[in-house]
């Protein structure tokens, strides 16, 4: 019994597999069954990625700038802000200007995004003012010590991968544009 | 008392400033390295030995058919490969739906083990299927994954090099679409392998064997006598193991495999539980031949330090982040605040390899993915569980030292089969999946 339960088992196995193939019309020499799904994932080659070192110039200039009148400002912001600001822009300038991108757009994106920093913790040090008179504080200190770590990077990682996702749709837009033309 | 105090959390801040500049290091070389990887030609008729590859499965039938299928449609010379199922005392069809693949291919064998001895764990099933081996080359498959038809080509290119040990090969979350747990899980093995292990290849460091889309030379893994299966961590044994011996580790990322994620955290508790343990046991046992070894470099030494202390990061953190707070509290200092910036970074990290939040978005962007990163801010969850996991898995190990119990249970992952729908149902397939994979792949 259980072995005519297999045989079954198997031929729906065989079926399945035979209709994928004829589903998604296998190349032979194709590798990757799941990847025809998928469109040919599979390649033999790495997408090295070639820095634009200009691009990265630009972003440190414009990170510079922005960091120098941060620091000139520096009783508005306080210390955790600048320090987490100043991440941003050193992941944002060294891991995303050298990618593939109009420069335009990766500039547009540094500065928004140290705009929602500074939004942020505007919206922080007036949260933590107006909770002071309810929880006093002490509590407040406590509060903001225990999930500063979490707090202080939420925004950073959120617009980081933001503009990563932007730059990876635009440039899957353009090589979609290059094959069509 | 505060002096003290402050010096453990400075040496705790450094430890993990030490991870975040080799993980950024990671995603430079990843993105940037000119000499990239040595291929071979995967194709090349030339260097073809005999490869055995085996498939420990113990209950396993809604998934055992579709690897043993991909296995007949392999193109690796059917004459030089022997394909051998370990049936690990299933109770369920496992065993005939992996017999009748035997009958029809004679490359497919059956070993079976019986109740009394079956059931031990993956280390000693594949022990077991060891003693049957013929092949030159001993590769692994769990039962539930799904390679590449040409996967073995791609894999074995690398034994060319007669110091090359083992390879490991990359896997991919198959059902990632299927559960928030399973596309934070593909998150975690994007920056993992596209970039961790990818890096670490191409720097010459050491890449880690997982235990499972890989390769070892049968005389290598014959002469270490075989998986230990007290280890929780086989896979990470034999990596020390191997490079102690003098030979190298390699990966290539061409090699896909792909593998059905654990779908709920429930089965993620339990496996990344046993990971976790099972690193520990291999730290506890490596850390000081590491140091002494003459069969590897400095920079090979530093990389081994880390990588076997991987799991310990994520209770270092919970550590100094409750010491960061207390000082904050009862001594505040500028400076405290600054260094306060490694915890923040760390939190948002992946815990297998230990994958800060931006290793995992470049390994995405390499991979040319669109929209997976909007999941990436929610690392933290998976993070904060992984505090809980490894401290829970450290105080079981110190337990079972004192109490001299040594052996710890194998909690097998369960596989439901889900993954088939990916491969077998593509009509069915709802067009959010659909443009899930167009994502997933890039289109055309």
């Amino acid at each position: 019994m259980s072995n005519v339960k297999a045989k079954i088992f198997l031929s729906n196995v065989q079926q399945n597999f035979s209709v994928q193939r004829k589903v998604l019309k296998l190349d032979k020499n194709d590798s990757w069954t799941v990847s025809s799904v998928a469109m040919n994932r599979q390649s033999f080659r790495h997408p090295k990625v070639r820095p634009n070192y200009m691009h990265m110039y630009v972003g440190i200039g414009t990170a510079t700038i922005m960091l120098l009148i941060y620091f000139s400002l520096h009783h508005v912001l306080n210390e955790p802000a600048l320090i987490s600001i100043t991440i941003f822009n050193f992941l944002f300038v060294f891991l995303l200007f050298p990618l593939e991108g109009q420069l335009f757009r990766k500039v547009y994106l540094l500065v928004a995004g140290n705009i929602v920093g500074l939004v942020w913790h505007f919206i922080k040090s007036s949260f933590g003012a107006a909770s002071v008179f309810y929880l006093g504080a002490d509590t407040l200190k406590i509060i903001t010590v225990v999930i500063g770590p979490i707090i202080d990077l939420i925004w950073i990682v959120s617009v980081w991968s933001l503009g990563l996702s932007m730059l990876a749709s635009a440039k899957k837009r353009n090589e979609g544009d290059e094959k069509n033309i | 008392m505060i002096l003290v105090l402050n010096l453990i959390f400075v040496f705790l801040v450094m430890f993990m400033s030490a991870y975040l500049a080799r993980h950024y290091i990671f995603t430079l070389t990843a993105l940037y390295h000119e000499k990239g990887q040595h291929h071979h030609n995967p194709h090349d008729a030339a260097y073809q030995p005999t490869v055995s590859v085996l498939i420990p499965a113990r209950n396993e039938e809604k998934v055992i058919g579709r690897i043993l299928q991909r296995m007949t449609e392999l193109t690796y010379p059917k004459e030089k490969l022997e394909v051998i199922v370990i049936d690990d005392a299933s109770t369920d069809q496992t065993s005939e739906i992996a017999e009748e693949f035997a009958k029809e291919h004679e490359y497919i064998k059956v070993v079976h083990r019986s109740l009394e001895d079956g059931g031990k764990g993956k280390p000693a099933a594949l022990n077991h299927g060891l003693k049957y081996v013929e092949g030159e080359i001993v590769c692994c498959f769990d039962a539930d994954y799904y390679p590449q038809r040409d996967i073995l080509e791609k894999l074995i290119a690398c034994f060319k090099d007669p110091k090359v040990g083992a390879v490991q090969g990359r896997v991919t979350v198959l059902n990632e679409p299927n559960t928030l747990v399973t596309r934070l899980v593909a998150l975690e093995r994007t920056g993992g392998y596209r970039v961790d292990q990818f890096a670490r290849d191409s720097l010459g460091l050491i890449p880690q064997f997982g235990g499972t889309v890989g390769g070892f030379r049968r005389s290598l893994i014959e002469s270490l006598g075989g998986w230990d299966p007290s280890m929780l961590a086989e896979d990470t044994d034999l990596t020390f193991k191997a490079c102690l011996a003098g030979y190298k580790v390699r990966y290539v990322n061409d090699a896909e495999c792909y593998e059905e994620a654990v779908e709920n955290w429930r089965s993620y508790w339990r496996q990344r539980s046993r990971w976790a343990k099972g690193h520990m046991q291999c730290a506890f046992r490596y850390l000081w031949p590491l140091v002494k070894s003459k069969n590897l470099r400095l920079r090979e030494k530093i990389d081994g330090f880390l990588l076997l202390n991987v799991y310990f990061v994520p209770i270092l953190v919970g550590l100094a982040w409750i010491l960061g707070a207390t000082l904050c509290l009862i001594n505040p200092s500028p400076w405290i605040e600054i260094l306060w910036v490694a915890i923040s970074i760390s939190v948002y990290s992946s815990v297998g390899n230990f994958a800060p939040f931006f290793e995992v978005g470049i390994g995405a962007y390499l991979d040319g993915r669109k929209r997976i990163y909007w999941l990436i801010p929610l690392l933290l969850l998976t993070f904060i569980f992984n505090m809980l996991i490894c401290t829970k898995a450290l105080m079981d190990l110190c337990v079972s030292k004192v109490t001299r119990k040594k052996r710890h249970a194998w909690a097998k992952t369960l596989h439901n089969g889900t993954g088939n729908c990916y491969l077998n149902n593509a009509k069915k397939m709802s067009p959010a999946i659909s443009h899930f994979f167009l994502d997933l792949f890039g289109s055309q």
